[in-house]
């Protein structure tokens, strides 16, 4: 009886057919459950929608943001984006994404690069001062009709949180919240060092302020226990500092950065010196063990005073309620002044978005005087719309009492085209200075020069 | 089989044919390398001469300036190319000695033998990105292993390392070197190839185990130190991975670990000039070829090819 074995002719055929099956099977596309033909102003789209994810029939909106549902911003962002979702139940569904922002930058750099790519998001979370920068380069699309007809007024707002929203007489972002800075103190490490603690009493020189940091300042051996204060932790940027000395930084009338401004400098150089008294090595290394939420140096009692944002007074409620702290302006130098600086955030429509009105439908919700009031008070913000940021609540609490009286002369960032360029180089230039590796002077200097170069094009 | 030659396809028509049938089965394979290698090559050596966002599609051209601002202007550019560098001059030697000397103790017979080169070989298999995690909380300066350490057994007050602009370079070479078992592996098939019988003779001429190494293994083995030498340069050169989670693509402390390939990518995809990060990676090109060709022609005094005839 002839054995019938396979000839190598026929495995290799057998074989071939099992991996292109196989393949196959693999490269089939989902069965689609239902599809949607969707009018979006004058662009027909097709939507093939995945049961699971979403409820059938219901169009997707893409949102991208970088407030991560873990932070506290995070949660009460998707609180506001499920009560939308439940609001237009079968018609819109937005699909809430994580999407985090580039280290020393305040960009999401997966959104721009999915703007040039021409696959952006619908809606997305974008950081108010960079709206110039960016509207600048086409990445944004122009709401202007979406909000005139909605009856969105420039009245409403504080004026500096328009004059970030537009570019060229065009809005391209709703302006959303805003926020203020100034000294965290804890009462605690402060009796204990035997300060008075209360507010009224707290130095409002800056060399009081430095002997008091260096009084609570706590080493064991060569290696810190506890720190006073460490200038560049929290919001402690050039901007900081500049503007608590006085400083500007740029010239509103020729548009010429001024980074370099002497009292810039001179800010800096004290910022510096902290990192020349405590040794800029040991500094950095106590620093490692800081963290997010519980982690958060004054949470964990690592750091006695910090120059935050007002946001910080949710942050303390929820993770170490007992916190027994004060809020008070930054201290100033002779001839510089308390201050502080105001930023916030918007919601944007990313240029190319394939559901435009949908975005639009999302980003007024979120943007309403209602739902912003509501996430401020949440999160212990501030709304840009002025009505509402008049409203008691924000005073009750006698902390962000003090944010609020400090916001009519908050500055803000300069609403230049290249404001993300020197937001970026800012950071980088604070980086470079406390390490030693410029002067400054020096460091200062190059920013002002790499921001006119920039700005060269725009004028 | 009749054999491809230009004349023969001038006159027959089977060996047109042949070649018809060949471009048509390697069709896939050159269509991937001209959309997805030879087609980006070009487009990029295009955009180093302009200035293109990707964002607004235009692409205005500037001849040079990309190339003379880098080089000529921009600190930045040098402080990223001299880390790079001093990256790859320590971490490439050590990685080489450190391989060399693994790869021979664990040529040696003795028990569990496969089980050793097991484990020197495991941390190759472990992703970029976890390994960095891992050594962030390892070297953290409060609270890793290292410092912990480093105080309870010796009672000294251990550096900043990812945190001090002096240590971090030096810490990041320290993790390079957990991967040596990618090389140890090549080395060790080296060894295995070093003729007994040279061992025999220099025994017979009275060498101790260090005359042997230095003798007779370490020239035997050469091309593969040449190898791994080449590749080492070309890889370490365009470091990225575990320096970008460390420091979340800005190179802190200082812009210490701010490599080169970061500089690139963060002009490329964070401000957007895509015309200078292209400028950038054809510099990078031309620095790795010049290393390359220098130690190509530096290999005939110390590379010593078996089998050939000594000269």
């Amino acid at each position: 009886m002839e054995k019938r074995t396979l000839n190598r002719r026929d495995f290799l055929r057998l074989t071939a057919a099992a991996a292109t099956g196989a393949v196959m099977a693999a490269c089939a596309p989902a069965a689609p459950e239902v599809v949607e033909k969707v009018v979006v102003q004058t662009v027909e789209v097709e939507k093939i929608v995945e049961k699971e994810v979403k409820p059938a029939g219901a169009l997707k909106i893409a949102f991208w943001t970088p407030a991560s549902q873990q932070d506290i911003w995070g949660e009460k962002m998707w609180l506001m984006t499920d009560k939308f979702n439940q609001a237009h139940e079968g018609e819109l569904y937005v699909d809430y994404v994580y999407t985090p922002t580039t280290a020393g930058t305040q960009m999401v750099e997966k959104l721009l690069t999915n703007i040039a790519a021409g696959s952006p998001p619908d809606a997305a979370y974008f950081d108010r001062f960079i709206v110039p920068s960016w509207a600048g380069e086409g990445s944004l699309t122009d709401i202007t009709e979406l909000a005139n007809q909605a009856g969105v007024k420039e009245d409403d707002y504080f004026p500096f949180a328009w004059a970030e929203a537009t570019w060229k007489g065009r809005l391209y972002c709703l302006p959303f919240d805003t926020d203020d800075r100034a000294i965290y103190y804890n009462k605690d490490h402060l009796e204990e060092a035997g300060f008075d603690s209360d507010e009224k009493s707290f130095p409002t020189s800056i060399e009081e302020f430095d002997a008091m940091a260096e009084k609570l300042t706590i080493k064991e051996g060569p290696r810190f226990k506890r720190m006073g204060f460490i200038p560049w932790s929290g919001q402690g940027w050039i901007f900081s500092y500049g503007w608590t000395w006085d400083g500007k930084f740029y010239n509103p009338d020729t548009l010429e950065v001024t980074f370099n401004d002497p009292k810039i400098v001179a800010a800096c150089e004290w910022m510096v010196s902290y990192a020349d008294k405590y040794g800029m090595e040991n500094v950095e290394s106590f620093a490692q063990a800081f963290g997010g939420e519980a982690q958060q140096p004054m949470d964990a009692g690592l750091l006695s005073i910090e120059y935050n944002g007002d946001w910080m007074i949710a942050h303390h409620k929820r993770y170490k309620p007992d916190l027994n702290y004060g809020v008070v302006p930054m201290p100033w130098p002779e001839g510089g002044r308390a201050a502080t600086w105001a930023g916030g955030w918007s919601w944007v429509i990313p240029k190319g978005a394939p559901n435009m009105e949908a975005g639009w439908e999302f980003i007024s919700f979120m943007g309403s005087p209602e739902e912003v009031h509501w996430y401020c008070v949440e999160t212990s913000h501030i709304p840009t719309q002025t009505a509402y940021a008049a409203d008691p609540v924000y005073t009750e609490d006698p902390h962000h009492k003090v944010f609020m009286d400090l916001l009519p002369i908050a500055n803000c960032r300069p609403p230049l085209p290249v404001g993300n360029l020197l937001w970026n180089d800012q950071v980088e230039a604070r980086d470079l200075m406390i390490h030693g590796q410029k002067t400054p002077k020096e460091a200062l200097d190059d920013v002002t020069e790499a921001g006119n170069e920039a700005m060269k094009k725009y004028l | 089989m009749q054999m491809f030659s230009l004349e023969a396809l001038r006159t027959s028509r089977m060996a047109r044919r042949n070649l018809f049938y060949g471009v048509l089965f390697a069709s896939p394979w050159l269509l991937g390398i001209i959309l997805f290698t030879a087609y980006p090559l070009v487009a990029s050596l295009y955009y180093s001469f302009t200035e293109y966002t990707v964002v607004n599609p235009v692409k205005k051209f500037v001849g040079l300036s990309n190339y003379t601002n880098l080089i000529l202007k921009d600190d930045v550019f040098h402080r990223s190319l001299y880390n790079s560098v001093y990256f790859a001059l320590f971490s490439i030697p050590l990685g080489i000695i450190v391989g060399v000397g693994l790869a021979m103790m664990l040529n040696m017979k003795i028990k569990g033998q496969p089980v050793y080169r097991t484990i020197y070989f495991l941390p190759v298999l472990i992703p970029d990105v976890a390994m960095a995690i891992l050594w962030i909380w390892v070297f953290n300066a409060q609270f890793g292993i290292v410092n912990t350490l480093l105080w309870q057994l010796f009672g000294i007050n251990g550096p900043g390392w990812l945190a001090s602009p002096v240590w971090s370079k030096p810490t990041v070479i320290l993790m390079s070197l957990w991967t040596v078992g990618q090389g140890v592996v090549i080395y060790l098939a080296a060894l295995q190839d070093v003729p007994r019988s040279l061992y025999d003779a220099a025994e017979v001429d009275g060498a101790n185990a260090l005359q042997k190494t230095r003798h007779v293994t370490l020239p035997m083995i050469t091309p593969v130190i040449f190898f791994n030498l080449i590749m080492g340069m070309i890889g370490s050169l365009q470091y990225f991975t575990i320096a970008h989670v460390i420091t979340g693509g800005d190179g802190r402390p200082g812009q210490s670990l701010f490599f080169y390939a970061m500089y690139l990518y963060r002009n490329a995809f964070a401000f957007f000039k895509m015309g200078m990060a292209s400028a950038q990676a054809w510099i990078l090109f031309a620095v790795v070829l010049i290393a390359t060709m220098l130690v190509f022609r530096t290999s005939a005094r110390w590379v010593y090819y078996g089998g050939e005839e000594a000269r």
